[in-house]
Parts: C-alpha cells; sequence; structure tokens
C-alpha cells in the first residue's frame, strides 16, 4: 500500500503523488509518456506486424497505456501494476487525461508485482512485441532490482528477436553513474539499448535532475537510418516527428564515458542505490555524445559487480600498494561513497569524523585472538601485524587515536568494515551533519585566523533560491542556492561616511537614531554564516543579536543594531579585505558557472523543442546576474585585493586576544585595545579612554560608552559560550569518572576472584558468564580506554583559555562602572 | 530465578496473539518508545528493512523483548538496531540481566543469518551506564538524540504558560493576537503540504530530511492508528509551520517539523509547539519530547539552532546513555577476513 496524493490545481491541471514522490504533472506528462513509449511502439510495429503484444510494467495511472492503444497494430496489452489503488484512482480521477483506455477491450490489468508476472511469462514461453517498463526511481533493494541484470535477462527473453523494450531510466546530468548502469545491464544480457533524454520542467522542480532519460533496447541494433524511417504512432502533441526525435539522442559526453566504467549488477546489489548518492557536481557541457553514432557501442562494458563487503572504491584504494601507513585510511575515508541514496557527501563527511569513535565498542584483543586462529585465511603481512598488535595491545588500547595513526593495515580494514556497516543502516542518517549546505571559508570575525592558502572551488547553484522572482524582498540567497529570511542591519549612514570618519565620529556616537538614518539596508547574500552581503553592497557581520560589524570602504564601524548608532569605527585590516575579496570572488565565479550551466541547459531546451521555454528559466538567470552583478559591487567598494596571502596584523600586545577584527583584550583582562582608522590603538577600560602604545595620550574624543555595551555584549556572548562548553566537557568528565570507579571496582573484585578462585573460575561481566581471565582482560581494557578519556578532558578542561578568565574580568569591570551587579 | 526463553514473534504487519501484550509492555515501559511499537516496525518493514521482533517469555508469558531493524548483507556487514530498545524491566537490575542473556544468543544467531557485526540498543536511560550493559560498548551513532528536552503536561495551561520563558510565552500569545491559527490532520495526504515547508526550513537551517518517501510511510502506517499526525500553522490562508507529532503511550513526540521563511515576526512556530502541546496532552500523553535538545547552550553543537527555540518552553532537559553496540566479534573476524579478500582479488 502506497500513500497516494492527487494535487488539483486551480488551472485544471493535476498532478499525482505516490509516497511523496511524483508520477506524473499533466501540464508536461505527455512529454514523458510519448516519448517513453512511442519510439518503441514505432520500432516493434515496424514491419508491418499487426497484433502486436505489449507488456506495460508498473504505469497504473494509464497514461503509458493510452500512448500504446494510439497504434492500430496493437492486438493486447497486459498492464501489470502491484498498486491497485492507482488504477482505481485512475479510472475515476484522470479519465480525460488517459482517454478512457481502461475501456479499451485490448487492455488487461493485471494487480501483481511485474517480477512476479514476468517469471510467470518466461516460464510459460510467452513473448511480448513491446515491453514498456514505466516503474519509479528505485529507493531500496527490492525496487533495485528492477535495473539488475536478472531483471534483464528475463525481459530478453521475454521480447524475443524481433521486440522492442522501453525503459523510464533517470536523470542522465544528476546522476550519471547510475544513469549507465542499466544501459551496461541490458548490455550484458545482449540487448542493444539506445538512450534519449528529455527536459520535463515538473521532475526538475521536483529536483529529479535537469533532464530525464529514457532507453529503447532490442536485439538487433536499432540504427540512425531505421529511427528516420519509424511511423510514429498519433495523435502526438510533444513529439513532433522522427528528426525531432532524433535530437533526443545527444547525451551529455561526459556523463557517457562512464558506461565504459559503471557495472552492472545482480538482483540484490545496491549498486544502483549507492550510485544515485552520487550526485554530479561536474558542469552541464555542451558536449554530446550521440547515442546513434554506432549501430553497436564500441565502449567497452565492465564485469558485473561481484556484491561483497566493500564498495567498489573502497576496494580499489585498498588495493594499491602506493599509498600506506595512516594515509591509507585517509584515502579510504576521502573515496567512500554513499551506501544510501539519501547520504550526501556533507553527511558522509560528518559520519567519518573522528573515525577511532567506530573502534569504540570492539573487543580488539578478542577480535586479534580470532583473527591469529585464521591466519591461514589472511595474507602473511597481515599476520604480522596482527602478532605486533597482540604484543602491544595493552599500551596502544588506550588511545584508539594513536592506534590509527600506526597506519596498520588491519586496523584500517577493521575500521573499514564497522564505517560500511554502519553507513549501509539507512537510518545512520540521524547522526546528520547538514545536508543542503556547501563550505564556505569559515568566519570573517578574527583577522588573526590563518588564511588559507587554497578555497574551496567555486560551486554550482542548487538549491532553488534562484528560481523565486525577484532576489531581495526580505530573502537572502547562498552559494548554493539556500533561502534565509533577511537580517536586517539598522544603522545610520552620516553624512560624514567617508574621509572624515574618525575625527567626527564620536558625534553622533550615541544619542537616538536621527532623521538622517536610511531605511534599514537588508541582507542579500549570505558570504558564511555569519557574513551578509547587504543590498547597499556592503558587508556585514553578525557578532551578537545587536551588535554588528559593517564594511565599509574605509572603516570597519561597530553598530548597535537595537538603535542603530555606530558607536566606533575601526581600522579595516587588510587581511580582514583579503579574505572577503577572495571569498567574494570565489563564490561569484560560483555564481558565473551557474550562469554558464543555465545558459547551456536553456539552449540544450530550446533546441529540443518540447517547451518553448521553461518559464521560470528567464528570471533565474536575471536573477543570478544580478546577484552576480551584486557581489561584484561589494568587491569593488571593498577594493579588490590580489595577490597573496596577506599576513594578519599585529596585534598590539604580545599575548593579546582578538575578539574580532582590529578589537583585543588585554592579556592581564585590564581592559580592551581598539584599532582605530588612523592605525593608531586605544586602550577602553571600565573608566578611562586613552591612546594605547609607546607614549600613553589621551584620544581626541569622550569616553565611548556605546562601544563599550558593544563590547560587553561580545564578551558576555563569548564567555556564555564558553561556559556552555565547559559545563557539557564537565558532565562528560563526571560521567567518565564515574564509569571508571565502576570498572575499577570491577577489576578488583575480579582480582580477588582470581586470587582466591583461580583465572578459569566463570564470572558475571555485564550479563553473561566469562572466565575470570577474560572479565580481567576486557575490564582492563575498558579501563585504558577510559582513563586516556578522562586524560583528554582533564587537559582540556584544566587549560581553560586564559582569555575567558580575562573576558570574565572586564565584563566584571565593565559591569560595576554600568551599575549593574 | 528461572531462565527467560526468547520467541521469534511473528510479522509485525499482521495480527498475532502477543501483539497486545507487546504494545502493553512497550507503552509502559518509560525507557522505550514508539520505535519500539508495531506500528513503526511497519514502517521500517516498508522501507526495506528486514524486522526482527524477539519476546522475552516468563512461562508463557510475554515480559520484553526487542523489535531489531537490520538491512541484510549477508556479504557484507550490517547491523541490527534496536532503538528505544530493548523493552526490558531497566529498573530491577536482575531482570535487566537475565533478559540480556536470553536474547543475546537469540540475537548473535540472528546476526550470523544477516551478517550483521553488532547489536546496537538505545533505551531512553539516564547516566551511569548500568552494569548488565558491560559487554556493550559506546556505539559511533545514536540514532535517538541522546539529550533532550521533556515538558510535563500534567499542569494545565495557565501553569505550563506561566512556567515558560517569557519570550516564549509572549510569542504564543503574539502568535494567536496576529491571527496564527493551528489545525491538525491525520490525513496522511497531507505529506505534501508538510513536506516542502520542511524542505524549506532544512535548507535555511542546515539540517537533514529524509526523501518524501519516508514521511509517506510514517503517515501511512502511524495516522490510521491515531499515532502520527500533521500540525499546520497558518495565517490568512498561508502556511507558516508544520510538524510530524507522533504520540504513542504516555509520551507525545515533536518527531520532525519547519517554519517557512516568510512571516517570521508572526511567530507561527510558537503556536504551532503550544498547540501541539495541548493536544498531546488532549491525547493522554504526560510528557513532550522536544526530540533533541542541548542544555547547556554549547553553541557549537548540532542542536543549538534548535535548542535556543525550545528553550523557549521551559521543560527539564534529559540526558540518555546514548546508543550501545554489543560486538559480534565472531560475525566481525568474519568480515575483516571477507574484505582482505576482496582486497587480495582486487589486486
Amino acid at each position: 500500500m502506497s500513500v497516494l496524493h492527487l494535487d488539483r490545481r486551480p488551472d485544471g491541471s493535476v498532478s499525482l503523488f505516490i509516497d511523496g514522490d511524483l508520477q506524473f504533472d499533466s501540464r508536461d506528462e505527455r512529454i514523458y509518456h510519448e516519448c517513453l513509449v512511442l519510439p518503441a511502439l514505432a520500432v516493434a510495429g515496424d514491419d508491418g506486424r499487426s497484433d502486436l503484444q505489449v507488456l506495460i510494467c508498473g504505469g497504473g495511472d494509464g497514461l503509458a497505456a493510452r500512448e500504446v492503444c494510439k497504434s492500430p497494430a496493437v492486438g493486447r496489452v497486459d498492464l501489470v501494476d502491484y498498486d491497485g489503488q492507482v488504477v482505481a484512482l485512475a479510472r475515476d480521477a484522470w479519465p480525460d487525461l488517459h482517454d478512457d483506455v481502461f475501456g479499451d477491450a485490448r487492455l488487461t490489468v493485471h494487480q501483481a508485482d511485474a517480477w512476479a508476472f514476468v517469471a510467470a511469462a518466461v516460464a510459460a514461453g510467452r513473448h511480448y512485441d513491446l515491453i514498456v517498463v514505466d516503474l519509479t526511481v528505485p529507493q531500496d533493494v527490492t525496487a533495485a532490482a528492477f535495473h539488475s541484470l536478472e531483471w534483464y535477462e528475463q525481459l530478453a527473453a521475454l521480447l524475443g528477436p524481433t521486440g522492442a523494450l522501453a525503459v523510464n531510466g533517470l536523470s542522465p546530468s544528476a546522476t550519471p553513474a547510475a544513469f549507465w548502469t542499466p544501459y551496461n545491464a541490458m548490455r550484458t544480457v545482449g540487448l542493444h539499448p539506445k538512450p534519449y533524454r528529455i527536459a520535463l520542467p515538473s521532475f526538475r522542480d521536483q529536483g529529479y535532475g535537469p533532464d530525464w532519460g529514457f532507453f529503447l533496447a532490442t536485439a538487433t541494433p536499432l540504427t540512425a537510418d531505421r529511427l528516420a524511417g519509424l511511423a510514429l504512432a498519433s495523435p502526438r502533441q510533444a513529439l513532433q516527428d522522427t528528426e525531432h526525435l532524433r535530437r533526443l539522442f545527444a547525451l551529455p559526453a561526459d556523463g557517457a564515458a562512464l558506461r565504459g566504467t559503471v557495472a552492472p549488477y545482480h538482483r540484490g546489489d545496491d549498486s544502483l542505490l549507492r550510485r544515485l548518492g552520487e550526485q554530479d557536481d561536474a558542469l552541464p557541457t555542451e558536449a554530446t555524445w550521440d547515442a546513434l553514432a554506432a549501430a553497436v557501442d564500441p565502449a567497452p562494458l565492465p564485469a558485473p559487480t561481484a556484491s561483497g563487503l566493500l564498495p567498489e572504491p573502497v576496494r580499489a584504494a585498498m588495493a594499491t600498494t602506493a599509498v600506506d601507513g595512516d594515509a591509507l585510511l585517509e584515502r579510504v575515508l576521502t573515496v567512500m561513497p554513499a551506501l544510501q541514496p539519501q547520504h550526501t557527501r556533507a553527511m558522509i563527511d560528518t559520519l567519518l569524523q573522528d573515525p577511532g569513535r567506530y573502534l569504540a565498542a570492539i573487543d580488539l584483543g578478542g577480535l586479534v585472538e580470532r583473527l591469529l586462529a585464521r591466519a591461514a585465511e589472511l595474507p602473511a603481512a597481515i599476520v604480522t601485524e596482527l602478532r605486533h598488535l597482540k604484543a602491544h595491545l595493552r599500551e596502544l588500547l588506550s588511545d584508539t587515536g594513536a592506534l590509527l595513526r600506526l597506519g596498520m593495515r588491519v586496523v584500517t580494514v577493521v575500521v573499514v568494515v564497522v564505517i560500511v556497516a554502519n553507513l549501509v543502516f539507512p537510518d545512520s542518517a540521524y547522526g546528520k551533519g547538514g545536508g543542503a549546505h556547501v563550505g564556505g571559508s569559515g568566519s570573517f570575525y578574527r583577522s588573526s585566523q590563518v588564511t588559507a592558502g587554497t578555497l574551496d572551488p567555486p560551486v554550482v547553484a542548487r538549491g532553488r533560491g534562484y528560481r523565486q522572482n525577484p532576489i531581495g524582498h526580505h530573502r537572502t540567497l547562498d552559494e548554493s542556492g539556500a533561502v534565509f529570511p533577511a537580517r536586517r542591519f539598522r544603522f545610520r549612514t552620516h553624512s560624514y561616511w567617508g574621509h572624515h570618519y574618525y575625527h567626527h565620529h564620536h558625534h553622533h556616537a550615541d544619542g537616538p537614531v536621527g532623521n538622517d538614518q536610511t531605511p534599514a539596508p537588508e541582507s542579500i547574500y549570505r558570504l558564511s554564516p555569519e557574513t551578509d552581503v547587504l543590498d547597499d553592497g556592503r558587508i556585514a557581520l553578525t557578532l551578537t543579536r545587536r551588535t554588528a560589524l559593517i564594511v565599509d570602504d574605509e572603516v570597519v564601524s561597530v553598530v548597535d543594531t537595537a538603535s542603530g548608532n555606530q558607536v566606533m569605527a575601526l581600522q579595516r585590516s587588510d587581511n580582514l579585505v583579503f579574505r572577503l575579496s577572495q571569498e567574494l570572488e570565489r563564490q561569484r565565479q560560483g555564481l558565473a558557472r551557474t550562469i554558464d550551466a543555465k545558459l547551456a541547459w536553456n539552449a540544450w531546451v530550446s533546441w529540443i523543442a518540447f517547451t518553448p521555454w521553461y518559464a521560470g528559466d528567464q528570471s533565474e538567470l536575471q536573477n543570478l546576474r544580478r546577484m552576480q552583478a551584486k557581489l561584484t559591487d561589494a568587491r569593488n567598494l571593498l577594493g579588490f585585493r590580489t595577490g597573496g596571502l596577506v599576513e594578519p596584523p599585529p596585534p598590539p600586545l604580545s599575548g593579546a586576544h582578538e575578539l574580532f577584527t582590529s578589537v583585543w583584550l588585554m592579556p592581564d583582562g585590564t581592559g580592551i585595545i581598539a584599532r582605530l582608522p588612523d592605525g593608531t590603538d586605544a586602550l577602553l577600560t571600565a573608566s578611562s579612554w586613552g591612546r594605547f602604545g609607546g607614549s600613553l595620550g589621551t584620544v581626541d574624543s569622550p569616553y565611548p560608552e556605546g562601544f563599550r555595551r558593544a563590547v560587553t555584549d561580545v564578551l558576555a556572548t563569548m564567555v556564555k559560550d564558553a561556559d556552555a562548553t565547559y559545563r557539557s566537557l564537565f558532565q562528560e568528565r563526571t560521567e567518565a569518572k564515574q564509569a571508571l570507579a565502576s570498572l575499577q571496582r570491577d577489576l578488583t573484585e575480579y582480582n580477588r576472584i582470581a586470587a582466591t578462585d583461580g583465572s578459569s573460575q566463570t564470572v558475571d561481566y555485564g550479563s553473561s558468564e566469562i572466565p575470570c581471565h577474560e572479565a580481567l582482560r576486557r575490564t582492563e581494557s575498558d579501563i585504558a580506554g577510559i582513563r586516556q578519556q578522562v586524560q583528554e578532558l582533564d587537559q582540556r578542561l584544566d587549560t581553560w583559555p586564559r582569555d575567558v578568565y580575562n573576558a570574565r574580568q572586564v565584563l566584571l569591570d565593565f559591569g560595576r562602572k554600568a551599575g549593574s551587579p | 530465578m528461572k531462565p527467560l526463553t526468547v520467541r521469534r514473534l511473528p510479522d509485525p504487519g499482521t495480527s498475532h496473539p502477543w501483539a497486545a501484550a507487546w504494545e502493553h509492555l512497550v507503552r509502559h515501559c518509560p525507557e522505550s518508545g514508539f520505535m519500539q511499537s508495531l506500528a513503526w516496525a511497519t514502517v521500517k518493514a516498508a522501507q526495506g528493512l528486514q524486522v526482527v521482533h524477539l519476546g522475552l517469555f516468563d512461562g508463557e508469558t510475554l515480559v520484553g523483548g526487542t523489535l531489531a531493524y537490520t538491512l541484510p548483507q549477508p556479504n557484507g556487514a550490517t547491523l541490527l538496531v534496536s532503538p528505544e530498545g530493548p523493552v526490558l524491566p531497566w529498573s530491577r537490575p536482575p531482570a535487566v540481566v537475565a533478559g540480556l542473556r536470553a536474547l543475546l544468543p537469540a540475537l548473535a544467531a540472528e546476526a550470523g543469518a544477516c551478517g550483521a557485526i553488532s547489536w546496537r540498543i538505545e533505551p531512553r536511560l539516564t547516566p551511569p551506564r548500568p552494569d548488565a550493559l558491560r559487554g556493550f560498548g559506546r556505539a559511533p551513532i545514536d540514532l535517538v538524540p541522546q539529550t533532550t528536552l521533556y515538558l510535563d503536561l500534567s499542569p494545565d495551561d495557565d501553569a505550563l504558560l506561566a512556567a515558560m520563558h517569557p519570550k516564549g510565552r509572549y510569542n504564543i500569545r503574539l502568535a494567536g493576537r496576529k491571527g496564527v491559527t493551528v489545525h491538525a490532520t491525520t490525513d496522511p495526504a497531507a505529506t505534501t503540504r508538510f513536506y516542502p515547508l520542511v524542505c524549506e526550513a532544512a535548507q535555511r537551517d542546515d539540517f537533514y530530511v529524509e526523501p518524501p518517501g519516508y514521511f509517506a510511510l510514517i503517515a501511512e502506517h502511524l495516522m490510521p492508528a491515531g499515532l502520527a499526525r500533521f500540525l499546520f500553522a497558518e495565517h490568512e490562508g498561508q502556511l507558516l509551520a508544520t510538524m510530524l507529532l507522533v504520540t504513542y503511550g504516555d509520551r507525545a513526540t515533536y518527531f520532525y517539523g519547519g517554519t517557512a521563511n516568510d512571516k517570521r515576526p508572526l511567530m507561527a512556530g510558537y503556536a504551532l509547539q503550544w498547540a501541539a502541546i495541548r493536544q498531546a496532552r488532549a491525547l493522554g500523553c504526560r510528557s513532550y519530547d522536544f526530540f533533541g535538545f542541548e542544555p547547556h547552550g554549547d553553541p557549537d553543537h548540532l542542536y543549538a539552532n534548535f535548542s535556543r527555540f525550545k528553550r523557549q518552553f521551559g521543560g527539564e532537559p534529559a540526558r540518555f546513555i546514548g546508543a550501545q553496540d554489543h560486538m559480534f566479534t565472531d560475525r566481525l573476524a568474519d568480515a575483516v577476513v571477507r574484505a582482505f579478500q576482496e582486497i587480495g582479488s582486487s589486486r
């Protein structure tokens, strides 16, 4: 049973969803169904045969059957769908759409599993002239069987030498490795599949990929000449003629190259699901491969995957001897593919962080013993490693990180096996670490952060943000096309914004916002989680709920976003400008790539000419271009810097902690140092504001009360966050110590038993009974692990950053000044 | 103590003589939850997982057991997973030992058949970990959040509101004043309304959302039995916030949800939670689980964002021992040997 949902729109159009997946949208379903069915139908009836025997697998909506029944040559149609609800709904809910096909005497509906039906038909020696496989994208191993070698073997047997097979595929652009997998399965069983593709706005809207592919397979290869002579059944609304059809056989060349490498698989294998997880982030190129260029595809045909434990890339990485030591594990983790269709790269990366935790529950000593007992089945080098491991287990057990760093192959394999078992289980997604977002280049708060020598490559925006019309309007977009509510940055734009910022900035430092305030600028683009590009091209960094930094063309303003006041003007460090520029440029290039990809796609869509132009494409392109221009403006306003890395600015005093750009905490917690636009440093304490460094002097401005409040706000957040982390670690340590004490009690007890009754005595260990020596060994091993954990936590808690104490000290001082407790 | 016996119970999707007794046990086991219910097992089965239902018997009386889920990998490596399980009388340690002692060999046998290298359990036990779990180790991945927030539903509305953070109370009232309305439905077809909004929130707040079919299956198997419902918060016909609320036994779980990017000042998310809290109580639940909470305010925690919001509703943070793995070392050794053979044959 599935959940069906029929979405009826005011314009009379309908969409059917099964289990949340779009099946068809009446606005463009004719493109899909005419293209799926009519070419193969024409091939099947090509030699003038009549009384064609047709099998439709799936297609309970009746729409593929409608296409089949257009041909008077069709004698009988068997439609097999396991879901009776769909057929029942189709009869009642959209008779106009399928032209009452269920009333066609040639059609027989079988409510059955397609696999069982096909197997029975093969066993009965039946033949079909045309088979249409209209099944949905597989989500599990059972459904993936409908692209396995066994499935196509059976279909080939049913087809006979002159039949034609039409198969609903996947997106050749979005998931090329998955798309070419059934292609090779069909080739392996002796069919000659010809892939072709269409553009389907409704599928694209659902995120199924920019294009959608099918296969037309025959026992004797289909040639371009034969295609040109086909008589397509009518009437048709989407597919114009064979010349039009011919265009569809151009596929992205990069993806097509994969057909030489993606192995077909046997029933029960999950290779296809894994490949569905490999979303292609490469750019769509205009280079295409003509599927009809050669009658027989000369591309090499990979052998079927041996269904096994290790994913193919992992097996290959492990088999090479080029990488060894701890680099091997790193390499293997890098190539670990998605083992579930829903696993994104970001999620896999998160799941693979800290690989030592995959060893935590293992009784390594017990495992080593068992593996040594099977030494004959293992390579000699591995046995040597195991012996070494056994000899040094006691010291190695306490630190899984160190154990991994030793780089033993056997440890690497154990970790990988445990990881694979975990990734195979679908709900491991709960160990989630975000699905949608791309890396970005971190925080821009501080200038002392080491500038990354290399940046992430620019990305193509896949999110739908740019398709929503138009940009701005209280929405912020990022490089991936994700949408966020806009942040509003209320602040005065002073008439002196420019050259006189410093000498006069204090004139407006406090007090109510006057009439010179322009409407609060909004964020339009999110450069990083806390960094926004505003619609006027300036850059805003959100420090706390009420404090932000506005990076202008000459200064960095500290702004109290509650009052809208600029409370201090700071020096713009070259390092900050450089890093912001670099990131802006990277993301601008990403948008440029997205625009290129968009143009290529639009060109292809108009070339294949189903829909004159997808309605949203124009505005999407316009949005992308506008945003690109906004980033260019921001970069220009910032003053674009090129060249090598820019060193972080030197701190005013050794040991000073950078709170945010151009502001430091004194190393003794006595105050705050701000680097002013003219490059001089000023010291802020609870009661004074004066020049800092070299000779003490006065600053030509009164005590900056607003700045003190802003700094207090930032310090309070810093202390609060640090306290939270401390409490969390403290709790962890308390629990670890409790566990350690409990284990030590057990150890004492086991030692006592061993001393009095001998170490072979059976003892309780958790819920099982094991020999005392075994209980001792395992308890010692657990103690070693937990002791290590406690030591690490001790270390972290005992060396709590000095800055936090200093920040607390300054807060106390400032608080006293403000008269708060 | 007489040893307990283990029997494999029939397919959870079928009606069988032990079904009612099992449900009764799960509903009354505070360390367990809906993921050990038969309805949830049918969701997992429909998702393509194999369900292993082991009943623990004292004579002819069903006294505990577990629903374990696995994706069999006869030539590979997989897990047997019992989220919110096993169902045992956790407050009585000797009974727990007896229960595990009976269950472990049965699970080891299952592991051999499906290729599982470990049995992962996840009872809602607060630390320290009971000694009975000595043979288990901390699992690398949790399926149920290790830290959460429980709201006791026994006080009346006024008392609940009074115990909230003032901002939470204010926002609930604000949303009401601004005309945000909330309605609930147990119609599985509403998945298509629910899903896009959750995706919008996921993109903004960077969390992972399962594919639509996952929610469709939950709706199909839990909603007809009244175990789950969608709540929708709307303003002038515009959908602003949604959630999937699961109610089972004494506990209601805010399982999934999301708010729109539009009209955020209307605080629809607050109205939605408040309606869910009241609905949960009306349905007989005694506690409301916010399903994932970071209690200390640690800004780097995965739940940091959601926790700021959830904190506004009051409640008591809860912390569990987290997922625990019992490794089947023989099966792991098998898998390691097989892996070396695969690597060898790739050379």
